[in-house]
């Protein structure tokens, strides 16, 4: 997916071949470059609708400092993908703080792709999910994560994400006790 | 990788190990969450306490039960809270018999009402409330919510119109005991309406000098049928109300069911004969308009009771339930009340009842979606088996004097578990 853009190609070329292309560039934080279906970034992507709508598409990379080239390389796979499946997936209502709207199930082939990431690089997708405004994209990997957490203990929630443990002793206990029920698996 | 793991989520809802970094924003935890089912965030709340706080959150709580329709069942099981007792006036219970959050009557653990004669008393539950009253001069009410711990007083004293009708008619009746309440949601106006009939009589002082007197001719007693709305005002005061047309003096406590704003009653067993043929079965006071409607019958086809004690109403998925056991084959039918006009019934389930479990068969309390009734045939059995055990296993535990299904949020329950940091 990576390409290697030649420093050769003239300013004009370039500027009339942008009109037509039907694909965009990206460039990730480390400087790694990524060509997406424009349709599918448009379709996607709150963020880079608007970007592609606004002009703002630079040919040679558009910049996203924010994002990892490991998690730009998942955020392209996923457009190519999703633009490869049904194509009239609808997205996901916009997100708000507390959201309402019934939750839609991941797809057979959206779980499989979010089964074969790391924690590590299903935060970072996260993460670039929710800078490119990609609800889809955010719902799917959230679902995951909501997967991971299900039937866990306090214990391990923290170990897995990283929490700091800010309760007493006496305090958990007490939460514990009056908790008890929901610690049995049923 | 775990290396790498360390400070990635902070969502500034929590404090990662090494305090680095805001790596994933706080909407994803807000998309997280709320995925999850109520039993486990319950148990997360113990992760840290910005988590706690976001899982208490009441507009989290709303946002997630509108998420997930299916609350998980939970029972609430009455008791009387009394000297010999103990302090506990309620249990709510999931259907593996946990308890889910226990209740103590009010008034009793800061000592004010231990003496012996207090008893404390569920009377019935609907949703997330339970109505609880002092036995004996059970006129002084209250309804609880289990969820906020709200205590709602009802008003005490009779309606101004009874009042002045007992001066009038009745002047040796100076007591008043509550025999039955009952109370419901009225949809078409969102508010609780509380339905009770209170008993004008004889102060017991005088009882055994007046026990011989001649009170054939004067009535011992007289029945006052008062109704109540719950408008959170608390200006609220009682009205009287006609009396029905039938004989509900002697209805059970858990003979009533309140669907729809419309509160039935089983009616005794000299209303209806065995073939539920002659005189009504079921008696009703429509909430809404006030209003006692005619009594109807039972299911005329395929239904035979030998005794009252074999049949029970319940609300069970809004609709009027007539659950009618019959030994010999083991099972229970349960009767939907499809048209109350034409007082048609359809029978909706039957169910394989142990025989053992006849005798003492519970007022049924599950909902019975279609899809789902397999697991709550089962859970019915569990739950009475629970009703059971609590009897013979565990004798610190009361016997219960009401049970019903609880209608409110598992989250809201399971609140305020410490205080607040």
């Amino acid at each position: 997916m990576e390409v290697d853009k030649g420093k050769g190609e003239a300013e004009e070329t370039r500027k009339v071949a942008e009109a037509d292309r039907d694909t965009v560039t990206l460039k990730s934080s480390d400087g790694k470059l990524f060509e997406v279906s424009k349709e599918a970034a448009a379709r996607l992507s709150t963020v880079l609708a608007g970007m592609i709508a606004g002009g703002s598409i630079d040919d040679n990379g558009t910049d996203l400092k924010q994002i990892g080239s490991e998690a730009l390389e998942n955020v392209v796979d996923y457009c190519n993908k999703h633009a490869n499946s049904i194509p009239s997936a609808a997205l996901i209502s916009s997100s708000i703080s507390f959201n309402t709207a019934p939750f839609k199930e991941p797809e057979e082939w959206e779980r499989k792709f979010v089964d074969r990431l790391s924690h590590d690089a299903l935060f970072d997708l996260v993460e670039a999910a929710n800078f490119l405004g990609m609800e889809r994209l955010l719902d799917v990997t959230c679902h995951k994560i909501s997967e991971m957490m299900k039937g866990k203990s306090p214990d391990q929630i923290r170990e897995v994400f990283n929490i700091k443990n800010d309760y007493t002793k006496e305090e958990l206990e007490e939460i514990r006790q009056e908790l008890a029920w929901a610690f049995y698996d049923d | 990788m775990e290396q790498q793991l360390e400070g990635r989520l902070a969502f500034g809802l929590f404090t990662s190990i090494n305090g680095e970094g805001a790596s994933l924003p706080e909407d994803a935890l807000y998309e997280i969450l709320p995925r999850l089912p109520a039993k486990d965030l319950c148990r997360l709340r113990a992760v840290c306490r910005p988590w706690r706080s976001l899982l208490s959150d009441p507009n989290f709580i709303a946002a997630h039960a509108a998420r997930h329709p299916d609350q998980p069942l939970l029972v609430v099981v009455g008791y009387q809270a009394c000297k010999k007792n103990g302090p506990v006036i309620c249990d709510v219970v999931d259907l593996s018999g946990r308890v889910v959050k226990r209740v103590h009557a009010a008034g009793y653990d800061d000592g004010i009402r231990t003496n012996d004669r207090w008893v404390r008393l569920v009377m019935c539950t609907h949703a997330d409330l339970v109505c609880v009253a002092d036995h004996g001069f059970a006129m002084s009410c209250q309804l609880l919510n289990l969820a906020t711990g709200a205590v709602h007083t009802l008003p005490n004293g009779v309606a101004p119109k009874h009042a002045a009708q007992v001066q009038e008619q009745a002047t040796d009746l100076s007591c008043y005991d509550c025999l039955w309440i009952v109370f419901g949601l009225v949809p078409s106006i969102g508010k609780y309406k509380v339905l009770r009939l209170v008993q004008a009589v004889e102060d017991s002082g005088n009882d055994t000098d007046m026990e011989e007197e001649d009170d054939l001719d004067d009535p011992a007693t007289l029945d006052l049928y008062e109704v109540l709305t719950i408008d959170g005002s608390g200006q609220a005061s009682w009205r009287g109300t006609q009396p029905p047309p039938y004989d509900l003096e002697s209805a059970y406590r858990d003979s009533s069911a309140v669907t729809g704003g419309i509160a039935y009653f089983m009616l005794p067993d000299d209303c209806w004969d065995y073939d539920g043929t002659e005189l009504g079965l079921v008696g009703s006071f429509d909430l809404e308009r006030e209003k006692w409607r005619s009594s109807i019958r039972g299911p005329t086809s395929g239904y035979r009771a030998t005794t009252l004690k074999d049949i029970k109403i319940a609300s069970l998925s809004g609709h009027l339930a007539l659950c009618c056991c019959r030994a010999s084959s083991s099972s229970m039918d349960i009767w939907f009340l499809k048209d109350f006009h034409k007082g048609s019934w359809v029978k909706q389930h039957s169910i394989k009842v142990s025989l053992l479990h006849v005798p003492n068969v519970a007022q049924p309390l599950l909902m019975l979606n279609d899809e789902r009734i397999e697991g709550h045939i089962e859970s019915w059995a569990v739950l009475e088996n629970y009703i059971q055990k609590i009897d013979i296993n565990k004798p610190q535990m009361k016997r219960y004097v009401a049970v019903g299904l609880y209608g409110g949020n598992i989250l809201s329950l399971a609140n305020r578990i410490l205080p607040s940091s």
